[in-house]
């Protein structure tokens, strides 16, 4: 008798559970946003490659992302920071934008971008060096802008280039608060299979520090597809 | 054997009124639900058609000097040239003059629990109604229940920033790119703005405007609603930014969302909003929310204008560009990322003089950092660079969706 009751209660309680009650619009998620990593300043700062996982605090188990958006690639990315794919629309662009924890001032998430582009049919770049020189040329206008690295660079043994600079920017954008804030970007830029990647570091550049291990990770932990040039 | 005999004795009495009572309960509890549900659906061809009867409305007062009245779809798709049509509604153009009108929308069925159907209607300014027949109505027209305007409990439609590392929506911090839900309050629903349906008519497109004489936004259309401070100082404030978009502006863009401004009658309006610069809030898209402080501080014009780019964009967004319900809509690639980019251009023509050379930088933002960095000296926009700053700095990844 008691399991006839019971059996009935849960059938009422999953009807009552569904949507039949109401048609709710999708609540829009919140991304995690883990506290704020107060690490000392990182004791390799003057290598932008190091990475040192007992180091890299608060990030969850590292996650292989794999996305038919962009097939030659597979690469790990902390699997607690909120990742978001961008299709371009009427630009030949694929990105994924992978956000860290929200900076002191609460105004930059330190981001991992991993941008592809075709080589110029359809793109604006015809290949590495012209990236580059977009780069350098477009970040060179802004507020105190100061290079700390320009030189070639390797990803999965495949040659292509980076770049280090900082600059200062108010944040937040459109605040009535916005204040000087300093950004540092990393920026590395190769070409494969007649597409172009740059893979982008850009953060506080006074948390810079406290993250570049996982964009140090990401870059080790690249593979691409066999076969690929 | 007992047990088994036991399981087939089937059901007693008691059992069986006991889960006819349960079940009586739940259905009492769901089929309310599911008729608003239903109702909610149809209404959204109300409010499609009821935005673009308006916006034929504003055509038609521009070419002949004042609105129009109408008695039914075939007189309004004949007078104001549109090729509506309808299934669960009936339209009319109830009270028409040189300066107002009153659109009214009523359902064809009785609404849910009433003999009175749903009436919508929407005013020269926007304003959203619906007037729910109260329960069995009789249909004299005490019965409805009154609608409100509808404010406040739709989706916030995006504010143009602020400190944005939380990502709420709506928010004092001024995040205020919107969540898409909200909860139906004192008889209004949260239904998106007035829409443009296929057949809406042709809309102010950001096309090079010719220069023309400078437009005085009507004294109504600035509303101060802090008592403390001069309402002149905000009419000041949202004048020159206004003259700004439309005198100073080199480029097209500025002079063609001052058209639009004017055109949808958009009004102004300053008020304390915590850190964020200003923000749109559908139903009543109509309205452009901008942040007290500006005019406190006295934020030079052509800032505030550029402020003023980004909130007309998502204005324009929700009426011409369909950003509604009906499809999903996602944070950066639909909303914010195309509004600052809007604003971005916009503020690059506003720093320039006439031969095109910068003269004028930003004191209180990061317009110059995007204009510089993010716009190639021919004027295209690097987008894919562009999102990836607004997302960082906002702390929202693409592909987030609003609703």
């Amino acid at each position: 008798m008691f399991m006839r009751w019971a059996g009935c209660a849960a059938v009422l309680l999953a009807l009552a559970g569904t949507s039949v009650l109401g048609c709710s619009k999708p609540k829009h998620q919140e991304p995690a946003q883990p506290d704020a990593a107060k690490d000392a300043p990182h004791p390799a700062m003057q290598n932008p490659d190091h990475y040192a996982p007992e180091r890299v605090s608060g990030i969850g188990p590292w996650t292989v992302f794999r996305d038919p958006g962009l097939p030659a690639l597979t690469f790990e990315y902390p699997g607690n920071w909120p990742a978001g794919v961008e299709v371009g629309r009427g630009e030949s662009y694929w990105q994924v934008v992978i956000l860290g924890p929200r900076n002191a001032e609460d105004s930059y998430n330190p981001g991992l971008t991993v941008r592809s582009m075709p080589v110029q049919a359809g793109g604006r770049y015809a290949d590495v060096p012209s990236l580059v020189d977009a780069r350098r040329n477009q970040y060179a206008a802004s507020p105190q802008f100061r290079m700390l690295e320009d030189a070639p660079y390797a990803v999965a043994g495949v040659s292509g280039w980076h770049l280090i600079f900082t600059y200062v920017v108010p944040l937040p954008p459109s605040s009535i608060n916005a204040k000087p804030t300093p950004l540092q970007t990393r920026l590395v830029i190769f070409s494969l299979g007649g597409t172009l990647y740059e893979l982008v570091y850009s953060a506080d550049a006074r948390e810079y520090a406290a993250h570049q291990g996982v964009f140090a990770h990401l870059l080790q932990s690249i593979t691409h597809a066999a076969g690929a040039p | 054997m007992s047990r088994a005999r036991r399981s087939c004795r089937g059901f007693t009495l008691v059992e069986v009124l006991v889960v006819a009572l349960i079940i009586t309960i739940v259905a009492s509890i769901a089929l309310p639900a599911y008729f608003r549900t239903t109702e909610h659906a149809q209404s959204t061809e109300a409010v499609t058609n009821l935005g673009a009867i308006r916006r034929a409305e504003f055509l038609h007062q521009a070419e002949h000097g004042r609105f129009i009245q109408a008695a039914d779809l075939p007189a309004i798709n004949s007078t104001l040239d549109l090729e509506l049509s309808a299934r669960h509604f009936d339209y009319e153009v109830a009270q028409a003059d040189d300066a107002t009108f009153l659109v009214v929308a009523t359902g064809r069925q009785p609404s849910p629990g009433s003999s009175d159907p749903l009436r919508i209607t929407i005013d020269h300014q926007g304003n959203i109604q619906y007037q729910r027949p109260a329960p069995g109505g009789s249909g004299a027209s005490g019965g409805y229940g009154g609608g409100s305007t509808g404010g406040g409990s739709g989706s916030s439609g995006g504010g143009s920033g602020g400190s944005g590392g939380s990502g709420t929506s709506g928010s004092g911090g001024g995040s205020g790119s919107g969540g898409g839900s909200g909860d139906p309050s004192g008889g209004s629903d949260p239904t998106p703005a007035p829409g443009g349906s296929g057949a809406s008519p042709p809309e102010p497109a950001l096309e090079p405007s010719s220069p023309g004489p400078t437009v005085n936004l009507p004294a109504s259309d600035l509303t101060a609603t802090q008592p403390n401070i001069p309402a002149q100082t905000h009419s000041a404030a949202a004048q020159a930014a206004y003259d700004a978009l439309w005198n100073e502006g080199a480029g097209s863009l500025a002079r063609a969302l001052a058209d639009f401004l004017v055109l949808y009658q958009i009004t102004l309006q300053f008020e304390a909003m915590g850190s964020a610069l200003g923000f749109v809030q559908t139903p009543n898209v109509n309205v452009i929310h901008l942040n007290e402080q500006l005019a406190i501080q006295s934020w030079p014009a052509i800032e505030i204008a550029a402020i003023l780019a980004h909130e007309a964009h998502h204005v324009r967004q929700f009426v011409t560009e369909q950003k509604q319900n009906s499809t999903p809509v996602y944070w950066l690639e639909d909303m914010e990322g195309p509004a600052y980019v809007m604003e971005t251009r916009v503020w690059d023509e506003l720093r320039r003089n006439s031969a095109g050379t910068v003269t004028q930088f930003a004191t209180h933002n990061d317009w110059d950092f995007r204009a510089n960095v993010l716009i190639a000296p021919d004027g295209t926009v690097d987008t894919a660079s562009h999102n990836t700053y607004i997302s960082q700095t906002r702390g929202i990844p693409p592909n987030t969706q609003l609703w």
